[in-house]
């Protein structure tokens, strides 16, 4: 049917520009919604052991990698690198490791915390962001056998199978719906933001280098508070000024509404702050308002990631770019006695 | 995307405990300039005088109306050229190529900002639509007046930096499709 391969070819399209931390998010968020006791491995406090997920009573074991586009300028590199992180986390779920060049036993510690006890991988499920050729299989599998047969195989079974996929594998396997696209779709914005945030030069910062310099003279004693306050207001600045240029990018009459909500937060939180006989306390609140305006102007849908974070950065715009601001209280002139 | 945190509850905390006072000077925030008419007339007469073509035995020039309309969209934002140059020398990765293309392509064609613009300037006589293109109008010389009064002023130096080196990048027709 047109409309359900549309999503799949759109779902696995979004599937294959997430990288790093965001395509293992989406990874986890849709196999969750597809299967029962699909469980995401958490690589606190020593790493996830090369296992990222387990499902099935811990008989199927998930190890995902959303490589970095950019870092790859052919696909021969792509290639190298997937085989290499997979081959890493093969030789952790089979308990081996290379010692000067020899292939050896090496135990991983933490798998025996995090899968059932007894249990043992039967089948590995090793998932990509880019899976465009078929010179990873031969190198992976023969990995896997190799792997096999020197390991002790404390927790995989010695003919365990393994299946590599690639976003299409992923989308057609299960049914796409709206939802999924949506989660999807907001995951790219907000990886884009973030990216396009890293690359921003914040200019002209005089001004607000003057109100955090007046800030450590008001606050005596939060010299490092301050210090770290002023990092994160950037941070947040940068993150408005980026999801700005996105907008204008690619969704120019976005841009004009976002242009509209600015002028309505700004309008909002001056009211506030000036209207008020506790100021600064009215300021903790002015996040609220600017997410308040933002979500409705825009589909929490498609941005609802990004939106806490850029009502915040907005905030911290007002401060950075000056309309709001504060200053020591004015001196009383010396009296002669 | 990593949580930034609460600077803005923590940064009222701070000031809630001291004898700060507040200043307020709305007017200090500029609006985006994208959207001022004049400055964007002023990078539209940069580009015709550079771009546009002799046409007819009238003395007058056109320019294909995507072209000018992809071309000041990069020029008012500088951040794309890197994007357009790999996009004109064609998909080396494939699908990935396709996906950023797609969206430099969405952004310029949704850019109603500069089709406002092109309706007011032709409004004014300043340029006539024939079919795909943009034909200088009997009021024209205007046109050529800002840009030569830029040039003279020494405004818009970072402008005119960008729109020497898309001078240097083909626009192919591919890049222009959708129209």
């Amino acid at each position: 049917m047109e409309m359900g391969h549309s999503l799949i070819t759109e779902y696995a399209r979004t599937l294959a520009q997430l990288s790093g931390d965001d395509f293992e998010d989406e990874l986890s968020a849709r196999l969750e919604s597809v299967i029962v006791d699909f469980q995401s491995v958490p690589a606190s406090p020593h790493g996830d052991a090369g296992l990222d997920a387990f499902s099935h009573g811990g008989e199927r074991a998930y190890c995902c990698y959303g490589a970095v586009h950019d870092e790859f300028k052919k696909n021969k590199d792509r290639e190298e690198a997937i085989v290499k992180k997979f081959k890493g986390d093969l030789q952790s779920l089979y308990e081996v490791g290379f010692d000067e060049g020899k292939l050896k036993v090496a135990d991983n510690v933490e798998m025996k915390m995090i899968l059932p006890s007894g249990q043992k991988i039967k089948h590995i499920h090793l998932i990509s962001n880019w899976f465009e050729s078929h010179r990873i299989l031969g190198p992976l599998n023969d990995a896997q056998r190799e792997y096999a047969e020197v390991s002790r195989c404390r927790y995989v079974e010695k003919t365990a199978s393994l299946k590599i996929d690639g976003p299409k594998e992923l989308a057609n396997r299960y049914a796409v719906d709206e939802a999924t696209i949506g989660r999807a779709r907001q995951r790219i914005v907000a990886q884009r933001v973030e990216k396009i945030a890293q690359s921003i030069a914040l200019g002209s910062t005089e001004k607000f280098d003057k109100k955090m310099a007046d800030l450590k003279v008001l606050v005596p004693g939060q010299e490092a508070a301050v210090e770290a306050l002023r990092g994160q207001l950037q941070a947040a600045w940068r993150t408005a000024l980026a999801f700005e240029r996105e907008l204008g990018d690619t969704l120019p009459a976005m841009h004009r509404t976002l242009e509209k909500s600015r002028e309505r937060i700004l309008t909002r939180v001056s009211m506030l702050i000036v209207g008020s006989s506790k100021p600064w306390t009215e300021l903790g609140t002015a996040t609220q308002i600017a997410s308040g305006i933002l979500q409705g102007d825009f589909d929490t849908l498609s941005y609802g990631m990004v939106i806490e974070d850029v009502s915040s950065g907005e905030i911290a715009r007002l401060i950075g770019e000056c309309p709001v601001g504060w200053e020591k209280p004015a001196e009383k002139p010396a009296t002669n006695a | 995307m990593p949580k930034l945190g609460q600077p803005i509850e923590k940064l009222a905390g701070l000031l809630e405990g001291s004898t700060a006072t507040p200043v307020m000077v709305p007017s200090r925030l500029a609006p985006s300039a994208i959207y001022d008419v004049e400055y964007r007339t002023a990078v539209i007469a940069l580009l015709f005088e550079r771009f546009a073509k002799p046409f007819g035995i009238a003395g007058h020039r056109r320019i294909s109306a995507a072209k000018l309309k992809l071309l000041q969209f990069v020029t008012f934002r500088p951040w794309l050229l890197p994007a357009i140059r790999e996009w004109s020398k064609g998909p080396d990765q494939g699908s990935l190529e396709l996906t950023y293309s797609m969206r430099i392509r969405r952004g310029f064609l949704s850019d109603t900002a500069h089709e406002d613009v092109i309706d007011l300037l032709a409004a004014c006589g300043i340029f006539v639509r024939a079919k795909n293109h943009l034909v200088t109008g009997e009021r024209a010389g205007e046109l050529a007046k800002i840009a030569a009064s830029v040039q003279e002023k020494k405004l818009f130096d970072s402008e005119l930096q960008l729109i020497s080196k898309l001078e240097e990048i083909p626009l192919t027709n591919g890049m222009l499709e959708g129209w």
